[in-house]
């Protein structure tokens, strides 16, 4: 008896590493190389970059964001929420997820692992003294691994797509774009390269205004872009501004979307004055201009000053 | 009937007794890997939360120096730029593998390759006091400790959700703790060879201490009740 214990407590340890380590994928890619079989990816059980399903969502969310809204929002549910779940999940997930919970991360969480999956490890995470255990980056790691990397996906997509839908146009909507996103020649350097960003025909002393709201990453100045200013939006989503005439925030400080955070100008490498706007998520650059589109107005202006 | 079961039974214990040690090492291996990554996992975030900051200081103190160096023999500066272009999330994950594999690898060669007969008393540890002596045996310990945990947590998942669930699970993590965690630590210690050098494990260190300390952080579910 005591050694049949034994070996399905073996048997029991070994399935647990064999599924849910990356030694144990790289022991199951092992026997799939022996097999000629598939093999698994070992950074799997690690955090993951924003799935791939997001650009396609991106786009949907972009023609979305012109309709009326869907449903009427309460709670922590906007309506660039409303529109991110819309395009991310479909609208029939709409109303059932806004019935879940009226925090959009907890909704979007439950959805995914189901109650039972969160509270469990919502309560392990308390047991190893995380500091904020209901948040999904603090227990993210006590899920399963194939639920973590499913909500992961849910949770962390749509949230950056509601950043993203959130966001604002830089200066006012009707100032011309003289150049846009994607492979050009480059003007100075004369080679075919990618344009990460649009180029927004603004004259020196333009005031720009920050998209959305966020934490300012970089503020300085380099012989590419000038002057130049960074926001980091939060979930992974960051915006871009250069070639500015004189920048009015500094590294670290915290701005509300509309903020006067610069004014155009025709710094660095620049062959005449214009705003390079950029704006990229998870790393990722892609296209602002479909905000112009949407942006009828300009950001609205701030009253209080960027702290 | 009664002699079906007995036979059945005497069988598999028969196997279990050829399987016995082959079957305890590579338990002792996998609560260990369970472990480690218990540590990686969290690794995994803080090295993405440094590589970002690194980023923010390469950006102030290096971007333009090499960018002008770049230019000066004809290639692009503006490639060099660095804001969010490394693939944080890619690196870390890498790096916290690589860390994971080699903890495994550090750890379970002081149980796999002994070959002396394991001696836990206090004049074999001074015999063989070194860097590798004081910090193995503490990161060894952490490392078991989250990977019963994580085993724990394994076989609650499996089972719909009740209070049967919670104990069976942990009945299961401290069966394993005890008996193949402690085989995993006394074999380590008790076979630990008097060093040439006192700094012997210096290196090892490097990446034990950390998988160690973040094993005990936040692979015991202990805090959440001291706190």
């Amino acid at each position: 008896m005591k050694g049949a214990s034994e070996l399905l407590l073996c048997a029991v340890v070994l399935t647990a590493a064999w599924t849910r380590t990356p030694a144990g994928a790289l022991a199951q890619n092992a026997v799939a190389l022996a097999r000629g079989t598939e093999t698994v990816d070992m950074l799997a059980h690690f955090r993951t970059e924003l799935p791939p399903r997001v650009d396609a969502a991106l786009q949907r969310a972009f023609a979305r964001r012109v309709a009326p809204p869907i449903v009427e929002t309460t709670g922590g549910w906007t309506p660039a929420l409303t529109i991110a779940v819309g395009a991310h999940l479909g609208e029939d997930a709409l109303e059932p997820l806004m019935a879940l919970s009226d925090d959009p991360e907890a909704a979007l969480e439950l959805w995914s692992v189901g109650p039972d999956l969160r509270e469990r490890a919502i309560t392990r995470a308390r047991a190893a003294g995380e500091s904020h255990p209901g948040r999904f980056s603090s227990h993210r790691r006590y899920l399963p691994t194939q639920e973590a990397r499913e909500a992961e996906e849910v949770v962390e997509g749509v949230l950056a797509l509601a950043t993203v839908l959130d966001l604002a146009w830089p200066v006012e909507a009707d100032v011309r774009v003289s150049s846009g996103f994607g492979y050009r020649t480059h003007p100075v350097l004369g080679t075919k390269r990618l344009h990460e960003g649009v180029d927004l025909a603004t004259p020196i002393g333009t005031p720009v205004r920050a998209a959305g709201d966020g934490r300012i990453s970089r503020a300085r100045s380099d012989a590419v872009n000038g002057n130049h200013v960074i926001i980091n939006h939060g979930h992974r989503v960051t915006s871009a501004y250069c070639h500015a005439d004189k920048l009015h925030v500094k590294t670290g400080a915290t701005v509300t979307r509309g903020d006067h955070i610069l004014d155009s100008g025709n710094t660095g490498r620049s062959t005449g004055p214009h705003l390079h706007f950029g704006l990229r998520i998870g790393g990722r650059p892609v296209d602002p201009a479909p905000f112009q589109a949407v942006a009828a107005t300009p950001a609205p202006e701030s009253e209080a000053p960027p702290t | 009937m009664v002699g079906v079961v007995r036979t059945v039974f005497t069988g598999v214990d028969r196997l279990a007794g050829h399987l016995a040690v082959a079957g305890a090492t590579a338990a002792q291996i996998a609560l260990v890997c369970l472990g480690v990554h218990l540590a990686a996992d969290r690794m995994d975030d803080d090295i993405a939360a440094g590589i970002t900051h690194l980023q923010g200081r390469m950006d102030v103190w290096l971007t333009e120096p090499l960018g002008g160096a770049a230019e000066a023999v004809g290639l692009p500066y503006d490639t060099l730029l660095v804001w969010d272009l490394l693939p944080t999330a890619p690196i870390a994950a890498w790096s916290a593998l690589a860390v994971e594999l080699s903890a495994i690898t550090l750890l379970s060669v002081g149980f796999l390759l002994t070959t002396r007969r394991p001696e836990l008393s206090w004049t074999s540890f001074k015999e063989a006091l070194c860097v590798h002596a004081l910090v193995m045996p503490l990161a060894l310990a952490g490392v078991l400790v989250a990977g019963s945990w994580s085993l724990a947590m394994a076989v609650e998942d499996l089972l719909p959700p009740s209070d049967v669930a919670i104990w069976a699970a942990r009945l299961v993590g401290a069966a394993a703790l005890v008996r193949f965690g402690w085989g995993a630590w006394s074999r380590s210690v008790g076979s630990m060879e008097p060093p040439r050098r006192r700094t012997a494990g210096l290196a090892s260190a490097l990446i034990l201490v950390p998988v160690g300390l973040l094993a005990w952080m936040h692979g015991a579910p202990i805090w959440g009740w001291l706190v």
